[in-house]
């Protein structure tokens, strides 16, 4: 008659269902989406993640001297979407476990990561490049760890002298 | 069975169109999609009841300026039709200086909604339209006010704006450089 | 004392203790009896489309998976669809089976959702908090795959963002063998309890020639006899390789759409375990980032109150000329008209309720 005095009698034998936070720690799983992390050592400042942040949380500046750029996330504008570090080609950004975000109104412009970014140099003529850590030489350089370090018209150089080399060597061969 | 859909919408709309004007696309799933090469929107009158014929379902209607930021005049509407699984899409060309299109309402009862919401978003006039009242925006704004974007959030001070990024950068460690204009 | 009965205005709405969101309902009462109701919408318009155009592809992502939060991962994803068929795009087999399992965990917690709302105005807030413990199983198991309990963050252009390894799909199984029993019995319940169905039954009608008339969609349709399910008219995805059937009643009252919700909460399961047995092995994403040539297209899915349609205007450049979307719940307001003339006053919340309203995807 009331298929459901079953169940209530059931649930009320169980107890609570409700984690007794604060009291003790609430269950996070391992692959939670939290607040952005940034690690500058493996930034390239590719802007891709500024790009795809649909909110605009994400700035860089240019510094005046030219030597490198700031990066900075503001949490609050955050929506934990999580595509700057979908598409982030070095593991730079990525987005923590963490959820405890809450903090005093007077603090909320300090909740943000900043993090300034120094340009690489070309290893031949010296000129400004975009960053290369060696977390990212490592992996994206590996094919040819040395043209990897310079500059766009020094690998150019570069690769037309290897050209060149190899085709008189070929020619010497043939002849 | 789908073909024979393709084969029904053709002929239906055949009187008012010619065969060429009608464009078929396909996706990866191999649902069909019939494009209704641009008319006045008098052809409406013809067209709707032709659809509404074949047992077709209104999806909606989609208005929009043939230059997104306004920069040229121009409004076009593509109306969406479901025909058993088959969508078809019909677009009207507005006259520039009095956009203008008589209401479909009369056919598919499910258009009323759709009409207000670009009547109102757009400033076209329907002409025939059953309940003519403002749908979403108060009836006191203008007309015409989807391309005058004010996000909320710039009134309000929030995402984005530069006021926000200086406050955001003035209480961090950072050369002073940074704190300088928005880039 | 006067006999003849007098008609008077109620206004129901926009704050109402049974709605979540603001919609304003001008009702024409005669006694108890409601003659005739009219709507006034607007008070969520966000103009989301005009954001939409602001935006490049990919911030789009983000910004339609905001639309709603019930149907959150349905708007995402037939905007990637649609970005897809303009582009030509093809996604990997493991990423299709994956956005599967992701709209239908999405529509398995919607339906529970909607359904236990019911039972709270039906004045069985019991039976209330155990249909939403129950649905805390789907919303742990969205927790635990994708990192949060309502925006899954799955789709991107060109396929999925979180893969569903050994240990997760373990865990999902779990999560659906736990919800399995708790399902069948919660429509026992529903089917069987004399108080659901003393409110519920032949409450709210809506026959099939005005289901038809107003173009309504989704379960409302179903439940009086429109078997239309773009799942199966129109299949994307993996939908044409697996088994399901498209559920359907023909009473069209509050009770067949709950009873219809529940049916489709539980072959979604089916759905979800035949996904995790015959998900291929390969990508799932397209590498690179993607152009949009100019074009127009649109894409359609089955979200869990009915058919969402995209359609899409590229001029070229990196943000839509026109990102237009219809979600199923603009068709069936209309439709409450039919269903609450001549109802009680007190059954209003229950048949607004039965239409599983969302005014944040109508007004967007």
């Amino acid at each position: 008659m009331f298929p459901f005095l079953k169940i209530m009698v059931r649930n009320l034998i169980q107890g609570p269902a409700t984690d007794p936070y604060p009291f003790a720690p609430a269950h996070t799983p391992a692959k939670f989406r939290g607040c952005a992390v940034h690690d500058p050592e493996k930034c390239i400042l590719c802007g891709i993640c500024r790009h795809v942040c649909a909110p605009g949380a994400i700035q860089l500046r240019p510094s005046e001297d030219g030597s490198g750029m700031q990066f900075a996330l503001w949490h609050n504008s955050c929506v934990f979407c999580g595509m700057c570090a979908h598409y982030c080609p070095t593991g730079a950004l990525k987005m923590s476990t963490n959820w405890k975000l809450a903090h005093l109104g007077e603090e909320r412009f300090d909740n943000a990561i900043a993090n300034f970014i120094p340009f690489g140099q070309c290893a031949e003529c010296g000129k400004r490049i975009q960053p290369r850590p060696r977390a990212i030489t490592d992996r994206l350089g590996a094919d040819n760890p040395d043209r990897f370090l310079l500059c766009p018209e020094c690998k150019r150089t570069s690769v037309a002298r290897l050209a060149t080399e190899e085709r008189r060597s070929h020619t010497q061969e043939t002849v | 069975m789908k073909k024979n859909i393709i084969h029904s919408v053709t002929q239906a709309l055949s009187p008012f169109c010619d065969q060429d004007i009608v464009r078929w696309t396909y996706d990866v799933n191999d649902n069909a999609f019939a494009w209704i090469a641009p008319g006045s929107p008098d052809t409406l009158r013809t067209i709707a009841p032709a659809l509404a014929g074949l047992q077709a379902r209104l999806l909606t209607i989609t208005a929009y300026r043939r230059d997104k930021f306004g920069r040229a005049d121009g409004r076009e509407i593509a109306y969406h039709f479901d025909i058993d699984g088959v969508v078809a899409t019909v677009t009207v060309l507005l006259d520039d200086e009095f956009p203008r299109v008589p209401s479909i309402a009369h056919w598919f009862k499910n258009a009323g909604w759709n009409e207000r919401e670009f009547a109102e978003l757009y400033g076209i006039e329907i002409i025939d339209h059953p309940d003519p009242r403002r749908l979403f925006v108060d009836k006191d704004l203008d007309a015409d006010i989807l391309d005058r974007l004010i996000p909320l959030s710039t009134l309000m001070n929030g995402a984005s704006t530069t006021t926000l990024w200086e406050k955001v950068f003035a209480g961090k460690q950072m050369p002073e450089w940074a704190k300088g204009e928005l880039n | 004392m006067s006999t003849t009965p007098s008609t008077y205005t109620l206004p129901v709405g926009p704050m109402h203790v049974a709605l979540e969101e603001p919609m304003y309902f001008n009702i024409q009462v005669e006694g108890e009896t409601v003659r005739s109701v009219d709507l006034a919408a607007g008070h969520v318009h966000r103009g989301m489309e005009a954001l939409a155009m602001n935006r490049n592809y990919f911030q789009n992502v983000t910004l339609t998976e905001r639309v709603c939060s019930l149907c959150s991962n349905s708007h995402p994803a037939t905007y990637c669809m649609a970005v897809e068929n303009l582009s030509g795009l093809f996604v990997p087999e493991r990423a299709r089976y994956l956005r599967v399992i992701a709209d239908e965990v999405k529509r398995v917690a919607s339906h529970l959702f909607n359904v236990g709302i019911m039972a709270h105005l039906v004045g069985f807030d019991s039976l209330f908090m155990h249909v939403m413990e129950v649905r805390e199983i789907m919303q742990d198991a969205k927790e635990g795959v994708y990192g949060n309990r309502m925006n899954l963050g799955q789709c991107v252009i060109g396929g999925c963002r979180t893969d569903i390894d050994a240990d997760t799909a373990a865990f999902l199984r779990g999560q659906l063998e736990q919800l399995k029993p708790q399902l069948d019995e919660i429509h026992g319940v529903y089917e069987r309890d004399p108080l659901i169905r003393a409110r519920t039954q032949g409450i709210g009608l809506l026959s099939q020639e005005e289901a038809i008339r107003h173009g309504v969609v989704g379960p409302v349709a179903r439940a009086s006899g429109v078997v239309y399910d773009i799942r199966a008219k129109a299949p994307y995805a993996v939908y044409p390789d697996l088994d399901f059937e498209v559920q359907s009643d023909t009473r069209g009252d509050v009770h067949s759409r709950a009873l219809l919700r529940l049916r489709e909460a539980a072959e979604s399961v089916r759905i979800i375990e035949q996904c995790l047995d015959m998900i291929p092995d390969g990508p799932i994403a397209v590498s690179g980032m993607v152009t949009v040539p100019p074009g127009e297209s649109v894409a359609r899915t089955e979200a869990p109150r009915g058919e969402v349609v995209y359609y899409l205007r590229s001029d070229g450049s990196d943000t839509p000329q026109r990102l237009k979307w219809r979600v199923p719940t603009y068709m069936n307001w209309e439709a409450l008209q039919v269903m609450m003339s001549g109802c009680q006053v007190a059954d209003i919340p229950l048949i607004v309720n039965s239409i599983d309203p969302c005014i944040s995807c109508t007004e967007r």
